[in-house]
């Protein structure tokens, strides 16, 4: 062996024990507690590697870096991270190639975080979501999928405007303008609300209808006086749909008398009838109607207690004002009957007699 | 509900048992009234009774006198026909007259006291074919009169005499009994 390479081979050995320790080192993760500015780390020394000279000599070999096309994004931190948000920011100070290994190496002063770090690696960005998305088996047109095929003249005759909007409309023609799809709708006016009253279940009525004066008569023929009754009434329906059921509390009056000098009768009605909803503000209804009740008679000036009762026919229409108020006109075909004592037996007298009737209620 | 179909149920039972009604009063004749026919079948008339008592007779020596009276809800008890007659608030008394209803009335009329408020008489007629003459007066005290006097063919006069706590001039009620009568 010449001198010469036993020089080099003393070399090769210099160089190697020398190399090996600083790339450990430069391996190895950061020291836990180096101090902030002079003091070598711990386990640098050992290394022979200055403290001064961590910034230029740790950065980790270009080989051991995977390359980067862009400035890595920092990664959201997990929901269930436990790292602090200074933690994060330590991390992304990390990941942030302006900033010195060294103050990396300050930042992260846990070793618990440090060693949980472990290694850097480099994550490739994410795909950008404005690059499109490369499918399996990719159409050869990328086009919205269209439920009704394209009309085949590219300019479709409008279809005309159906009167109301329904679920029968006509699809929508899709019309190609470039690249960009377009659906043409024909022009459907807003459908006008249509009005649903609320249908009857008080009312405050007024009817007047034509009985006799038992015992009079003005007239040759012994025909009986005619006396007119007008009756203040209470209806309520406890149902009131397409059939409605009333109850009536009614009293009613000799018209020209009140209390004191005539005839007056007080009944309880149940009624039974048909209501139509849908002609919007008017609300047409028929009802039967059958109550009994007293009636007070005055002949020749005593009170003479007597019985009620009445079937009649009212047909008629509720005009709503409001959704829940209205008129109400009515004109009925009446049946009073009144019951009394004559001697000792029980007769009773009716006539058949129309009867209007108003009302307002709700 | 319940309470509704209850009330429903009773009057689907209770309107066809209390009837639609006996008599028509839009076509019956005085509706609602008894025929009341004079025992010895002199005549007869229609009245509500109540409140009309049932007519009794009267008879002294010849007089001979229908009575019937609607007497106040507080009437004393009696076969006194002073204190019957004085309480009622309506009283009707039946008596033949001599002559036809013209002269009948006319001889009322002068038995009248001066004071007395007359109203011009006025002819009546009914369908049962008796016709006379009617008139009303005024007594002292608020006491109203209404005298009718009928006759048929061939019949006697009858004077009804009706007495009131009120004026009865255009009463219908006493009209009705009034064109009811009939003279046999």
């Amino acid at each position: 062996m010449t001198a010469a390479s036993k020089a080099t081979a003393l070399g090769f050995v210099i160089a190697t024990v020398v190399a090996v320790p600083v790339a450990r080192a430069q391996l190895q993760p950061p020291p836990f507690d180096a101090p902030a500015q002079g003091a070598p780390a711990q386990g640098a020394p050992a290394q022979g590697a200055p403290a001064q000279g961590a910034p230029a000599s740790r950065q980790p070999p270009p080989a051991a870096q995977p390359p980067r096309a862009a400035p890595p994004a920092p990664a959201p931190p997990p929901a269930s991270s436990r790292r602090s948000q200074p933690a994060a920011a330590d991390e992304a100070a990390i990941d942030d190639p302006k900033v010195s290994r060294a103050d990396a190496d300050e930042a992260i002063d846990d070793p618990k975080v440090s060693r949980r770090l472990g290694t850097r690696i480099s994550v490739p960005p994410p795909p950008r979501p404005s690059a499109p998305v490369a499918s399996p088996q990719p159409a050869p047109v990328s086009r919205p999928a269209l439920a009704v095929p394209p009309a085949p003249s590219p300019s479709p005759a409008p279809t005309p405007p159906p009167a109301r909007a329904s679920a029968a409309a006509p699809a929508p023609a899709p019309v190609e303008a470039g690249d960009i799809p377009a659906i043409e709708r024909p022009y459907t006016p807003p459908a006008e609300t249509t009005f649903e009253p609320t249908l009857p279940r008080l009312k405050f009525g007024l009817r007047r209808f034509e009985f006799v004066q038992l015992g009079a008569s003005n007239t040759p023929t012994g025909l009986a006086a005619p006396e007119s009754f007008n009756t203040f009434s209470v209806d309520v329906y406890p149902v009131s749909r397409l059939v409605r059921i009333g109850l009536t509390s009614a009293f009613g009056w000799q018209s020209g008398t009140w209390l004191s000098d005539g005839d007056y009768f007080a009944t309880q009605t149940v009624s039974l009838g048909l209501q139509y909803r849908d002609l919007g503000r008017i609300v047409p209804f028929i009802e039967g109607f059958g109550g009994v009740g007293y009636m007070r008679r005055v002949q020749f000036e005593r009170t003479i207690p007597t019985a009620f009762w009445q079937f009649g026919i009212d047909a008629g229409m509720e005009i709503y004002v409001a959704r829940v108020g209205y008129l109400s006109l009515a004109l009925g075909y009446l049946r009073p009957i009144n019951g009394f004592a004559k001697r000792q037996q029980f007769t009773s007298v009716y006539v058949d007699t129309w009867s209007f009737k108003l009302g307002i209620g709700i | 509900m319940r309470a509704v179909k209850a009330l429903f149920v009773c009057a689907l039972a209770v309107g066809p048992a209390a009837g639609c009604g006996d008599i028509d009063a839009g076509t019956a004749e005085y509706p609602g009234t008894i025929l009341y026919q004079d025992p010895d079948g002199g005549f007869e008339f229609r009245l509500l009774q109540p409140p009309w008592l049932p007519p009794f007779l009267y008879k002294f020596e010849d007089l001979r006198l229908t009575f019937s009276v609607v007497p106040p809800p507080d009437a004393t008890v009696t076969t006194n026909l002073d204190i019957i007659l004085g309480q009622a608030l309506f009283s009707l008394q039946f008596s033949k007259v001599g002559g036809d209803p013209a002269a009948a009335i006319a001889e009322v009329k002068g038995s009248l006291p001066g004071g007395a408020s007359i109203e011009p008489s006025a002819p009546i007629s009914n369908t049962s074919g008796s016709s006379g003459v009617q008139m009303a007066w005024e007594e002292e005290g608020e006491v109203f009169h209404r005298d009718a006097f009928l006759a048929g063919t061939g019949t006697p006069t009858f004077r009804l005499h009706f007495t009131a706590q009120k004026d009865i001039t255009d009463d219908p009620m006493i009209g009705q009994m009034i064109s009811s009568f009939r003279a046999k």
